[in-house]
């Protein structure tokens, strides 16, 4: 009976557990992903200037040049802060739909597998028997 | 409702497994390999077949349109309605027009089947794994543990039939026997020696086998491996200890292994890195900006106290924070993770910009001198921090910092107090559970707005030991053995450390392993920890009798009571003996050496004299030695006499008794022969004497003393320079070679006495006073000695300073005679007062 059992507990296993593991490996593989890239930190700071230039207040303070120049070296550090980052966040998105990508026509292939083997395991019978 | 319905399922119908153990790893593999080896040569030899036959302009179209013919020629499918199909894509399409291998439709059938029995036999591997993982989560009551590939690796090699001999196969099994320090000729004659055969699949459900301790009891169950531990003298309880240390030895590994690891992590440039001109200067000295520490290992019970951190923070930006944990690299865990999560902030965009600073608490002691010091330099540490306004202040060891400050008279929370209350400024303090001095001042933490107590730290420190034990059998090349850690955990308070301090096992292993290599040990076990405790006992007995810690304390009250104002030198003669305590425990031979430099005569007297009572006795004396008498080629034999002829001065003394202090004075002066003999008094702790007997030195302690170096220049008023003159001293002297270099190396302390200045002279002058007073006291005349009195002597009005020698001439010369004359002038009176006024010196 054991035996008998195993097709059923097998076929259950392969549309259940099977198929939602396949997509948290995609999962894993998109986090590591965007682990590589740093996307969240990236995106979190992503108008924040490369480095951060802190003046004193009373240097500021009523000097119109210094603070000209100080806004002007903030947003320069900010636009290569912006064309750093940007680039990186494009590859990991463009990384992470491929691993979608992939992972789904995975999981289209492992739902027509057991009907693969079944439709060749006729064939080869008839091809034996021809 | 459907899942559960699965998992019941699968769970009744585990016994499938038994598929698993009738198709062993083997032949599973054996027929995998095989029919996929059949059908991949199939398809090369009939794409070959075809190549020959017909002439093809590339072998990859070949190949293409050969499969697809091949799953053409599947009956019931027509191949030129395929080809009908296929037309407008491939460019070969008369291939399609000639059927190339119909009469082979026995390969084919062939060739089809091994395909099926390849695909289904890695469905059901697949099928088995995916069952073995999801049942090892479920032990673990969390989805989140890894699995640990080790211990699958042994289960699925358990086919074989038995587990102990795949236990001792794998890696984990010979790292385990390494550990226990079993011979691998010993696994082999067991291993070919068994004949029970264990099965876990017949006695242990499928979910209790995947925790590690499960393993372990498993594997105790067979009476072979029982009867073999039991020969080798090995508990059951080391057995599984040590399977335990090499799982998180693996763990660590993989963890430092990882590509997506932290450690490696941590090695990529941080992009969006902010930088910030600093305004702090005091900080820099005593509190480095603290990096987030990627290369801490995750561990979920760390993170829960950063996240309270974090939370608390991000609705308080001022929040102040008194952290009580078991262990201070623990609590430094914590900050660090803290630091990251600050850092990747998001409810509270300022929290950011927050920058950690771990303030150096040992750095900052070592360089405050004086009570005045300590509390301009701590404030004013304190003010730039807040004046930064960014900066959140860790301070560790902060019962350290308080004992300090109640030495120095201040109330450590009392001068933090205004810096709580601040909102510029965040502060952590971090407390040891092993020092206790929070416990007596109740109010502290209510001074905080969270406490956080992390006592949950035992599966950590063990994962820390493990960490500490790998480092030091790294940098020694020595295996320690399971036993051998117990037996250095346990013996910990015999050496007066704390076996649950992490960095005091530390300690003891490093002793250990040092031990060990002196001895030429490869594998540490515990009879060599035995011996270590032996020979490290009875050196400390033989040198300083009943001599521990809290007689170290006493002896730095003692000497803080005698000896003014020089409280650097006090310092450093104490640590540099608690050093020794702590290091010297089994080199039995080196004596405790010390070298006093300065004119402070007197005071280094003083010194010796407190030292010689507290660790000798009060009626043992010193050996007074002056080199200024041992300077010509003679005075080598003077000291060890000579062959047949008189005994020295020395090897008689040394004859006589073997313990207590040689005080050298004026090293410098000495002979170099004489400096060879105390150099090898002082690292070997023996001297051979002229007549061939040698004499045990390692009992006594060696102080040396020299004049030179010029501490006159030193100027008082400028704090800084103190700091570095000591230093200045130290290599003027060194510099000068008058003495010779390893003997000036070999020295376990070097301290400089600093000419006494102000108050600390004033003291001085009242403490000799007051002793002559003692002395009148007893000839029944009374004198007082007041500020006047005191003034005179350490010449008050008269610029240049002056030294305790000249003080003492100035009693002599202005006060004593002063004495006899009032006590001349009041003839008649049976009990004479006497006390000056500044009228009796204008």
């Amino acid at each position: 009976m054991k035996v008998l059992s195993f097709p059923i507990q097998y076929i259950l296993w392969h549309y259940s557990t099977a198929l939602v593991n396949i997509f948290e490996i995609a999962r894993n593989y998109s986090w590591a992903t965007s682990r590589f890239f740093s996307t969240r930190l990236l995106l979190s700071n992503f108008f924040n200037p490369i480095h951060t230039v802190i003046e004193s207040d009373s240097y500021l303070k009523g000097n119109f040049f210094a603070l000209l120049s100080h806004s002007l070296k903030c947003w320069m550090f900010s636009f290569i802060g912006v064309s750093l980052r940007l680039p990186a966040i494009i590859l990991a998105i463009f990384c992470n739909i491929l691993i979608y990508l992939l992972s789904i026509s995975i999981a289209l292939l492992w739902l027509l597998l057991p009907f693969s083997v079944i439709y060749l395991s006729f064939s080869s019978i008839t091809l034996l028997l021809v | 409702m459907i899942m559960t319905i699965i998992e019941k399922i699968t769970y009744k119908s585990r016994a499938i497994l038994s598929i698993d153990n009738a198709l062993t790893e083997k032949s599973r593999k054996v027929l995998s390999y095989f029919f996929g080896t059949v059908s991949i040569f199939l398809f090369i030899t009939t794409a070959l077949i075809e190549l020959t036959t017909f002439e093809l302009s590339t072998g990859a179209a070949s190949i293409l349109s050969f499969i697809l013919s091949f799953f053409c020629l599947i009956p019931g499918i027509n191949i030129s309605e395929i080809n009908s199909v296929q037309v407008p894509l491939l460019p070969y399409t008369n291939i399609f027009n000639l059927n190339l291998i119909s009469g082979m439709h026995f390969w084919n059938g062939i060739m089809l089947g091994s395909l099926i029995v390849y695909i289904l036999i890695k469905l059901i591997d697949l099928y088995i794994n995916s069952l073995k993982y999801s049942n090892s989560s479920k032990i673990e009551n969390n989805k989140a543990i890894n699995v640990s590939f080790q211990i699958l690796k042994i289960l699925s090699a358990t086919n074989k039939g038995d587990i102990i001999k795949s236990f001792f196969e794998s890696e984990y099994g010979i790292r385990t026997a390494n550990r226990l320090s079993i011979c691998e000729c010993e696994i082999q004659e067991f291993i070919s020696s068994r004949s029970s055969v264990i099965d876990y699949s017949n006695f242990v459900g499928l979910y209790n086998v995947f925790t590690l301790d499960d393993l372990s009891k498993i594997l105790l169950r067979d009476i072979s491996l029982k009867g073999l531990l039991s020969r080798l003298n090995i508990s059951d309880e080391d057995f599984m200890l040590s399977i335990s240390f090499i799982q998180k030895e693996i763990e660590l590994e993989i963890d430092n292994e990882r590509y997506f690891g932290r450690q490696s992590l941590s090695k990529w440039p941080r992009i969006g890195e902010r930088l910030y001109h600093s305004f702090t200067h005091t900080l820099d000295r005593y509190a480095p900006e603290l990096e987030p520490a990627y290369t801490i290992t995750k561990d979920d019970r760390l993170s829960v106290f950063s996240e309270r951190m974090l939370s608390s923070s991000e609705n308080n930006l001022a929040a102040n924070f008194f952290l009580i944990s078991d262990s201070h690299d623990l609590a430094l865990m914590i900050i660090n993770r803290f630091t990251v999560r600050i850092g990747s902030s998001l409810n509270n965009l300022s929290l950011r910009d927050k920058r950690v600073r771990v303030f150096d608490t040992k750095m900052f002691l070592n360089q405050v001198y004086s009570a005045e010091s300590f509390e301009a330099e701590f404030i004013s540490s304190l003010k730039e921090a807040e004046a930064a306004k960014n900066i959140i202040l860790v301070i560790p060891a902060s019962a350290i910092l308080i004992e300090d400050a109640k030495r120095y008279g201040f109330d450590i929370f009392s001068l933090l107090e205004p810096f709580l209350k601040s909102e510029h400024l965040q502060l952590v303090c971090i407390f040891d559970t092993q020092q206790k001095s929070y416990e007596s001042e109740q109010y502290l933490p209510h001074l905080f707005n969270e406490i956080i107590v992390n006592n949950e730290f035992d599966i950590s420190i063990e994962r820390l030991l493990v960490i500490s034990v790998n480092k030091i059998e790294k940098k020694y090349g020595i295996t320690f053995t399971i036993q051998s850690i117990k037996k250095v955990i346990n013996s910990c308070k015999l050496f007066d450390r704390n076996p649950n301090n992490i960095d005091d096992i530390q300690e003891v292993l490093l002793n250990v392993a040092s031990f060990a290599n002196s001895n030429c040990i490869s594998i540490v076990k515990d009879q060599d920890i035995d011996k270590f405790i032996s020979l490290s006992s009875c050196t400390s007995e033989n040198k300083f009798i009943g001599f521990d810690s809290s007689k170290i304390i006493k002896l730095e009250q003692s000497l803080l009571n005698v000896i003014v104002g020089q409280d650097n030198v006090i310092s450093k003669v104490i640590s540099s003996l608690n050093n020794v305590f702590r290091t010297r425990t089994y080199s039995s031979k080196k004596p405790f050496s010390l070298l006093l430099l300065g004119k402070e005569y007197n005071l280094k007297i003083k010194l010796i004299e407190v030292l010689s009572e507290s660790f000798f006795g009060k009626n043992n004396k010193f050996l007074y030695l002056n080199l200024k008498d041992f300077r010509d080629i003679k005075s080598l034999s003077r000291l060890i006499g000579t062959l047949g002829g008189k005994e020295g001065i020395l090897t008689e003394a040394l004859s006589e008794v073997n313990k207590g202090i040689i005080f050298f004075d004026e090293l410098h002066l000495a002979h170099s022969s004489v400096q060879q003999l105390i150099y090898e008094m002082s690292v070997k702790g023996l001297i051979h004497g002229a007549s061939g007997v040698s004499y045990d030195c390692s009992n006594l302690v060696i102080v040396c003393a020299t004049s030179q170096g010029n501490t006159e220049s030193l100027n008082y008023e400028n704090m800084k320079e103190m700091m570095l003159f000591e230093d200045k001293i130290i290599n003027q002297v060194k510099n000068n070679n008058l003495i010779q270099t390893k003997l000036f190396n070999s020295f376990d302390c070097i301290t400089v006495f600093f000419p006494p200045y102000g108050d600390d002279l004033r003291e001085i002058a009242k403490s000799i006073l007051e002793s002559k007073s003692k002395a009148l006291n007893s000839e029944g005349i009374i004198f007082t000695v007041n500020e006047y009195v005191v003034g005179i002597v350490v010449n008050q009005y008269v610029d240049s300073l002056p030294r305790i020698t000249q003080i003492e001439q100035n009693i002599e010369k202005i006060i004593m005679p002063k004495i006899r004359e009032k006590v001349l002038g009041q003839q008649g009176n049976i009990i004479k007062h006497i006390e000056f006024s500044i009228e009796d010196f204008i």
